[in-house]
Protein backbone atom coordinates (compact mmCIF):
# COMPACT_ATOMS: atom_id res chain seq x y z
CA UNK A 1 0.00 0.00 0.00
CA UNK A 2 1.33 3.61 -0.58
CA UNK A 3 2.78 5.29 2.09
CA UNK A 4 0.25 8.43 1.65
CA UNK A 5 -2.94 6.08 1.99
CA UNK A 6 -1.36 3.95 4.78
CA UNK A 7 -1.20 7.20 6.72
CA UNK A 8 -4.71 8.77 5.10
CA UNK A 9 -6.21 5.08 6.55
CA UNK A 10 -5.16 5.83 9.91
CA UNK A 11 -6.91 9.48 10.02
CA UNK A 12 -9.79 9.92 12.08
CA UNK A 13 -13.45 10.94 10.28
CA UNK A 14 -12.33 14.52 11.21
CA UNK A 15 -8.87 14.58 9.76
CA UNK A 16 -10.46 13.55 6.57
CA UNK A 17 -13.19 15.73 6.06
CA UNK A 18 -10.84 18.79 6.70
CA UNK A 19 -8.30 17.25 4.64
CA UNK A 20 -11.00 16.85 1.29
CA UNK A 21 -12.27 20.74 2.44
CA UNK A 22 -8.82 21.85 2.34
CA UNK A 23 -8.83 19.97 -1.59
CA UNK A 24 -12.33 21.01 -2.57
CA UNK A 25 -11.20 25.04 -1.21
CA UNK A 26 -8.00 24.93 -3.23
CA UNK A 27 -9.66 23.88 -6.36
CA UNK A 28 -12.32 26.92 -5.45
CA UNK A 29 -9.95 29.11 -4.76
CA UNK A 30 -7.96 28.22 -8.03
CA UNK A 31 -11.22 28.49 -10.13
CA UNK A 32 -12.30 31.64 -8.86
CA UNK A 33 -8.36 33.38 -9.71
CA UNK A 34 -8.66 31.74 -13.21
CA UNK A 35 -12.34 33.58 -13.46
CA UNK A 36 -11.58 36.61 -12.46
CA UNK A 37 -8.10 37.06 -14.39
CA UNK A 38 -10.24 35.47 -17.58
CA UNK A 39 -13.26 38.13 -17.38
CA UNK A 40 -10.17 40.88 -17.04
CA UNK A 41 -8.68 40.08 -19.86
CA UNK A 42 -12.68 40.00 -21.67
CA UNK A 43 -12.83 43.74 -20.41
CA UNK A 44 -9.41 44.86 -21.57
CA UNK A 45 -9.28 42.65 -25.04
CA UNK A 46 -8.40 44.82 -28.29
CA UNK A 47 -8.29 43.78 -31.86
CA UNK A 48 -4.75 42.40 -32.77
CA UNK A 49 -3.23 45.00 -30.35
CA UNK A 50 -1.39 45.22 -26.88
CA UNK A 51 -4.03 47.48 -24.25
CA UNK A 52 -3.17 50.58 -23.84
CA UNK A 53 -3.51 51.44 -19.80
CA UNK A 54 -3.08 54.48 -18.48
CA UNK A 55 -3.63 56.44 -14.92
CA UNK A 56 -4.97 59.69 -15.16
CA UNK A 57 -5.32 61.19 -11.57
CA UNK A 58 -7.51 58.68 -10.02
CA UNK A 59 -9.03 57.53 -13.12
CA UNK A 60 -7.98 53.99 -14.99
CA UNK A 61 -8.01 54.47 -19.20
CA UNK A 62 -7.76 51.00 -21.09
CA UNK A 63 -8.39 51.53 -25.11
CA UNK A 64 -11.51 53.57 -25.46
CA UNK A 65 -12.81 53.04 -21.63
CA UNK A 66 -12.63 55.18 -18.92
CA UNK A 67 -12.99 53.19 -15.69
CA UNK A 68 -13.70 56.64 -13.75
CA UNK A 69 -13.05 56.69 -9.54
CA UNK A 70 -13.06 59.98 -8.29
CA UNK A 71 -13.82 62.80 -10.76
CA UNK A 72 -13.13 66.41 -9.27
CA UNK A 73 -15.95 68.45 -8.31
CA UNK A 74 -16.75 71.47 -10.20
CA UNK A 75 -19.42 73.97 -10.46
CA UNK A 76 -21.35 73.49 -13.96
CA UNK A 77 -22.53 77.02 -15.66
CA UNK A 78 -26.09 76.49 -14.29
CA UNK A 79 -24.76 75.71 -10.51
CA UNK A 80 -23.11 78.75 -10.51
CA UNK A 81 -25.70 80.73 -11.79
CA UNK A 82 -28.83 79.50 -9.18
CA UNK A 83 -26.21 79.77 -6.48
CA UNK A 84 -25.65 83.40 -7.37
CA UNK A 85 -29.39 84.67 -7.77
CA UNK A 86 -30.44 82.80 -4.77
CA UNK A 87 -27.46 84.11 -2.53
CA UNK A 88 -28.08 87.86 -3.67
CA UNK A 89 -30.97 88.00 -1.12
CA UNK A 90 -27.88 88.96 1.73
CA UNK A 91 -24.65 90.17 1.73
CA UNK A 92 -22.93 88.65 4.47
CA UNK A 93 -19.21 87.07 6.01
CA UNK A 94 -18.69 83.80 4.74
CA UNK A 95 -15.38 81.96 5.44
CA UNK A 96 -14.32 78.89 3.70
CA UNK A 97 -12.20 75.59 4.77
CA UNK A 98 -10.23 73.75 2.47
CA UNK A 99 -8.63 70.10 3.19
CA UNK A 100 -5.19 70.08 3.85
CA UNK A 101 -2.62 68.91 1.26
CA UNK A 102 -5.42 68.51 -1.00
CA UNK A 103 -5.49 70.50 -4.07
CA UNK A 104 -9.11 69.52 -5.79
CA UNK A 105 -10.51 70.33 -2.63
CA UNK A 106 -8.95 74.31 -2.66
CA UNK A 107 -9.65 74.50 -6.17
CA UNK A 108 -13.51 73.84 -5.49
CA UNK A 109 -13.18 75.92 -2.52
CA UNK A 110 -11.95 78.69 -5.09
CA UNK A 111 -14.74 77.99 -7.53
CA UNK A 112 -17.54 78.32 -4.51
CA UNK A 113 -15.69 81.54 -2.96
CA UNK A 114 -15.72 83.30 -6.77
CA UNK A 115 -19.97 82.43 -6.93
CA UNK A 116 -20.48 84.28 -3.00
CA UNK A 117 -18.02 86.78 -3.90
CA UNK A 118 -19.93 87.52 -7.42
CA UNK A 119 -23.53 87.49 -5.26
CA UNK A 120 -21.81 90.23 -2.90
CA UNK A 121 -20.90 88.13 -0.28
CA UNK A 122 -17.52 88.92 1.89
CA UNK A 123 -15.51 86.15 1.53
CA UNK A 124 -13.22 86.26 3.92
CA UNK A 125 -9.64 85.60 2.58
CA UNK A 126 -7.35 83.74 2.47
CA UNK A 127 -9.28 80.06 1.53
CA UNK A 128 -8.01 78.13 4.98
CA UNK A 129 -6.44 74.79 3.79
CA UNK A 130 -6.11 73.12 7.03
CA UNK A 131 -8.96 71.21 7.65
CA UNK A 132 -8.60 67.76 8.77
CA UNK A 133 -12.30 66.23 8.28
CA UNK A 134 -14.40 64.70 5.57
CA UNK A 135 -17.65 64.68 4.57
CA UNK A 136 -17.79 61.97 2.17
CA UNK A 137 -17.16 64.26 -0.37
CA UNK A 138 -19.72 66.58 0.30
CA UNK A 139 -19.44 69.84 1.75
CA UNK A 140 -20.30 71.10 5.19
CA UNK A 141 -22.06 74.03 6.33
CA UNK A 142 -22.46 76.06 10.08
CA UNK A 143 -22.73 79.53 11.27
CA UNK A 144 -20.99 80.58 14.18
CA UNK A 145 -24.39 81.99 16.49
CA UNK A 146 -27.74 81.17 16.11
CA UNK A 147 -29.46 84.85 16.23
CA UNK A 148 -32.61 85.13 14.40
CA UNK A 149 -30.35 87.33 12.04
CA UNK A 150 -27.73 83.93 11.50
CA UNK A 151 -30.98 82.09 10.98
CA UNK A 152 -32.10 84.04 7.94
CA UNK A 153 -28.18 83.78 6.65
CA UNK A 154 -28.27 80.14 7.04
CA UNK A 155 -32.13 79.12 5.63
CA UNK A 156 -30.66 81.37 2.56
CA UNK A 157 -27.92 79.56 2.02
CA UNK A 158 -29.11 76.30 2.28
CA UNK A 159 -31.74 75.85 -0.13
CA UNK A 160 -29.32 77.79 -2.74
CA UNK A 161 -27.25 74.32 -2.71
CA UNK A 162 -30.21 73.14 -2.45
CA UNK A 163 -31.28 74.08 -5.90
CA UNK A 164 -28.42 73.40 -7.42
CA UNK A 165 -27.76 69.96 -6.60
CA UNK A 166 -24.82 70.39 -4.80
CA UNK A 167 -24.76 67.96 -1.74
CA UNK A 168 -23.72 69.37 1.89
CA UNK A 169 -23.40 67.99 5.02
CA UNK A 170 -24.96 70.65 8.35
CA UNK A 171 -22.46 69.55 11.04
CA UNK A 172 -21.36 71.39 13.82
CA UNK A 173 -17.03 71.11 13.62
CA UNK A 174 -15.04 69.15 15.44
CA UNK A 175 -13.11 70.38 17.92
CA UNK A 176 -9.41 70.82 16.28
CA UNK A 177 -10.53 69.53 12.86
CA UNK A 178 -8.87 73.13 11.80
CA UNK A 179 -6.75 75.90 13.33
CA UNK A 180 -7.59 79.04 14.51
CA UNK A 181 -10.63 80.21 16.15
CA UNK A 182 -13.95 80.60 15.20
CA UNK A 183 -15.66 83.88 13.85
CA UNK A 184 -18.75 85.14 15.50
CA UNK A 185 -21.93 85.86 13.10
CA UNK A 186 -20.26 83.97 9.73
CA UNK A 187 -20.71 81.54 7.52
CA UNK A 188 -18.63 78.40 7.46
CA UNK A 189 -18.12 76.41 4.92
CA UNK A 190 -15.84 73.14 4.70
CA UNK A 191 -14.70 71.44 1.59
CA UNK A 192 -13.41 68.04 2.88
CA UNK A 193 -11.73 65.46 -0.13
CA UNK A 194 -13.52 64.58 -3.13
CA UNK B 1 -31.49 53.88 -7.20
CA UNK B 2 -33.50 52.33 -4.47
CA UNK B 3 -35.44 54.68 -1.64
CA UNK B 4 -33.69 53.85 0.86
CA UNK B 5 -30.25 54.76 -0.53
CA UNK B 6 -31.02 58.83 -0.19
CA UNK B 7 -28.90 60.51 2.62
CA UNK B 8 -26.48 57.16 2.56
CA UNK B 9 -22.96 57.19 1.49
CA UNK B 10 -22.33 55.20 -1.90
CA UNK B 11 -20.66 52.41 0.52
CA UNK B 12 -24.12 52.11 2.32
CA UNK B 13 -25.98 51.80 -1.04
CA UNK B 14 -23.75 49.16 -2.41
CA UNK B 15 -24.48 47.23 0.85
CA UNK B 16 -27.79 47.81 0.73
CA UNK B 17 -28.41 45.70 -2.28
CA UNK B 18 -25.61 42.78 -1.40
CA UNK B 19 -27.76 42.79 1.80
CA UNK B 20 -31.26 42.61 -0.08
CA UNK B 21 -33.12 45.70 1.70
CA UNK B 22 -36.83 45.42 0.99
CA UNK B 23 -36.55 48.78 -1.06
CA UNK B 24 -34.32 47.42 -3.62
CA UNK B 25 -37.06 45.09 -6.05
CA UNK B 26 -39.93 48.37 -5.43
CA UNK B 27 -39.01 50.03 -9.01
CA UNK B 28 -41.63 52.51 -8.65
CA UNK B 29 -40.10 54.03 -5.85
CA UNK B 30 -36.90 54.38 -7.25
CA UNK B 31 -35.25 58.43 -7.23
CA UNK B 32 -32.78 59.85 -9.12
CA UNK B 33 -28.82 59.84 -8.07
CA UNK B 34 -27.84 63.58 -6.89
CA UNK B 35 -28.35 66.02 -10.01
CA UNK B 36 -28.53 63.15 -12.29
CA UNK B 37 -31.87 64.72 -14.26
CA UNK B 38 -29.94 67.96 -15.01
CA UNK B 39 -26.84 66.71 -16.44
CA UNK B 40 -28.96 64.42 -18.94
CA UNK B 41 -30.83 67.56 -20.17
CA UNK B 42 -28.01 69.73 -20.36
CA UNK B 43 -26.53 66.99 -22.69
CA UNK B 44 -29.36 66.33 -24.45
CA UNK B 45 -29.83 70.47 -24.83
CA UNK B 46 -26.22 70.28 -26.58
CA UNK B 47 -27.30 67.70 -29.26
CA UNK B 48 -27.11 64.57 -27.70
CA UNK B 49 -29.35 61.82 -28.20
CA UNK B 50 -30.19 60.29 -25.00
CA UNK B 51 -31.08 56.47 -24.80
CA UNK B 52 -31.51 54.61 -21.69
CA UNK B 53 -30.81 50.97 -20.84
CA UNK B 54 -32.65 48.71 -18.32
CA UNK B 55 -31.60 46.15 -16.49
CA UNK B 56 -35.59 44.64 -16.82
CA UNK B 57 -36.53 42.62 -19.58
CA UNK B 58 -39.89 42.35 -19.81
CA UNK B 59 -42.37 45.40 -21.27
CA UNK B 60 -44.27 45.74 -17.74
CA UNK B 61 -40.92 46.47 -15.34
CA UNK B 62 -39.61 48.78 -18.18
CA UNK B 63 -43.08 50.86 -17.74
CA UNK B 64 -41.95 51.21 -14.21
CA UNK B 65 -38.63 52.94 -15.32
CA UNK B 66 -40.44 54.82 -17.69
CA UNK B 67 -42.89 55.90 -15.08
CA UNK B 68 -40.01 56.92 -12.72
CA UNK B 69 -38.20 58.63 -15.92
CA UNK B 70 -41.20 60.72 -16.29
CA UNK B 71 -41.97 61.60 -12.21
CA UNK B 72 -38.67 63.20 -11.84
CA UNK B 73 -38.59 65.41 -15.43
CA UNK B 74 -35.71 63.04 -16.91
CA UNK B 75 -35.67 64.02 -20.89
CA UNK B 76 -38.07 61.50 -22.42
CA UNK B 77 -36.59 59.46 -24.52
CA UNK B 78 -36.37 55.24 -25.51
CA UNK B 79 -35.77 53.40 -23.04
CA UNK B 80 -33.71 49.94 -24.57
CA UNK B 81 -34.01 46.66 -22.95
CA UNK B 82 -33.32 42.79 -23.33
CA UNK B 83 -35.55 40.44 -25.35
CA UNK B 84 -36.12 36.84 -26.43
CA UNK B 85 -32.69 35.95 -24.02
CA UNK B 86 -30.61 38.82 -25.87
CA UNK B 87 -27.57 40.28 -23.38
CA UNK B 88 -26.61 43.87 -22.76
CA UNK B 89 -24.17 43.16 -25.54
CA UNK B 90 -26.38 42.55 -28.20
CA UNK B 91 -28.11 45.59 -27.45
CA UNK B 92 -25.09 47.88 -27.53
CA UNK B 93 -23.67 46.15 -30.60
CA UNK B 94 -26.96 47.04 -32.37
CA UNK B 95 -26.72 50.28 -31.11
CA UNK B 96 -23.08 51.49 -31.46
CA UNK B 97 -23.50 54.37 -29.55
CA UNK B 98 -20.88 57.17 -29.61
CA UNK B 99 -20.57 57.27 -25.48
CA UNK B 100 -21.97 54.55 -23.53
CA UNK B 101 -21.91 55.61 -19.62
CA UNK B 102 -23.00 52.58 -17.18
CA UNK B 103 -21.76 51.81 -13.81
CA UNK B 104 -19.24 49.11 -12.38
CA UNK B 105 -22.29 46.63 -11.29
CA UNK B 106 -20.10 46.39 -7.79
CA UNK B 107 -22.86 44.99 -5.85
CA UNK B 108 -23.98 42.48 -8.35
CA UNK B 109 -20.50 40.78 -9.62
CA UNK B 110 -18.51 43.36 -11.07
CA UNK B 111 -17.37 43.58 -14.78
CA UNK B 112 -19.03 40.28 -15.62
CA UNK B 113 -22.43 42.47 -15.19
CA UNK B 114 -21.39 45.03 -17.43
CA UNK B 115 -22.29 45.56 -21.06
CA UNK B 116 -18.77 47.15 -22.46
CA UNK B 117 -17.18 43.74 -20.95
CA UNK B 118 -18.74 41.48 -24.23
CA UNK B 119 -18.77 43.84 -26.33
CA UNK B 120 -16.89 42.20 -29.63
CA UNK B 121 -13.48 44.35 -29.78
CA UNK B 122 -13.85 45.91 -33.39
CA UNK B 123 -17.03 47.33 -32.27
CA UNK B 124 -15.71 48.14 -28.72
CA UNK B 125 -13.00 50.56 -30.13
CA UNK B 126 -16.34 52.51 -31.73
CA UNK B 127 -17.60 53.31 -28.20
CA UNK B 128 -16.36 55.67 -26.00
CA UNK B 129 -17.21 53.68 -22.59
CA UNK B 130 -17.53 55.31 -19.36
CA UNK B 131 -17.64 53.73 -16.36
CA UNK B 132 -19.06 55.23 -13.24
CA UNK B 133 -18.67 53.86 -9.82
CA UNK B 134 -22.34 51.58 -8.99
CA UNK B 135 -24.51 54.87 -7.05
CA UNK B 136 -22.11 57.56 -7.67
CA UNK B 137 -24.28 59.26 -10.15
CA UNK B 138 -23.00 61.39 -12.94
CA UNK B 139 -22.96 64.67 -11.58
CA UNK B 140 -19.09 64.65 -12.22
CA UNK B 141 -18.52 63.64 -15.52
CA UNK B 142 -18.46 66.90 -18.10
CA UNK B 143 -21.41 68.89 -18.43
CA UNK B 144 -20.07 70.15 -21.85
CA UNK B 145 -20.36 66.72 -24.07
CA UNK B 146 -16.98 67.35 -25.60
CA UNK B 147 -15.05 67.18 -22.88
CA UNK B 148 -17.50 63.96 -22.64
CA UNK B 149 -16.93 61.99 -25.86
CA UNK B 150 -12.64 63.26 -25.10
CA UNK B 151 -13.11 62.28 -21.16
CA UNK B 152 -9.10 60.74 -21.54
CA UNK B 153 -8.12 64.08 -23.41
CA UNK B 154 -10.25 66.40 -20.54
CA UNK B 155 -9.13 64.30 -17.91
CA UNK B 156 -5.31 64.89 -18.50
CA UNK B 157 -5.59 68.59 -19.16
CA UNK B 158 -7.05 69.01 -15.57
CA UNK B 159 -5.00 66.89 -13.67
Amino acid sequence: MPKFLSIYNRWGYKDKLFFWLAIIGLIFGAFSFWQKNNLSQKVTDSPGSINTINQVGDNTVIDNTVIVDNLDRNLTPDQKSILKNTLKGSIEDVIFISKIFDPEAKKYADQLAEVFSSAGWNVVAPIHQDLLDDFNGKINIFMTSSTTKNTIIYNLSVPAFDQSGITYDSKVPRDGSFGGGLRENTLYIEVGSK
Amino acid sequence: MHKSAEGKTREERVWQVVEKDPSVPDYTSYIPIGNAVAKIKSWQAQGAEILYLSSHETADDVEKDRFVLEKYDFPKNPILYRQNREAYKDIAERIIPDVLIEDDCESIGGEKEMTITFVKPEIKQKIKSIVIKEFGGIDRLPEDIKNLIALKDFLTENL
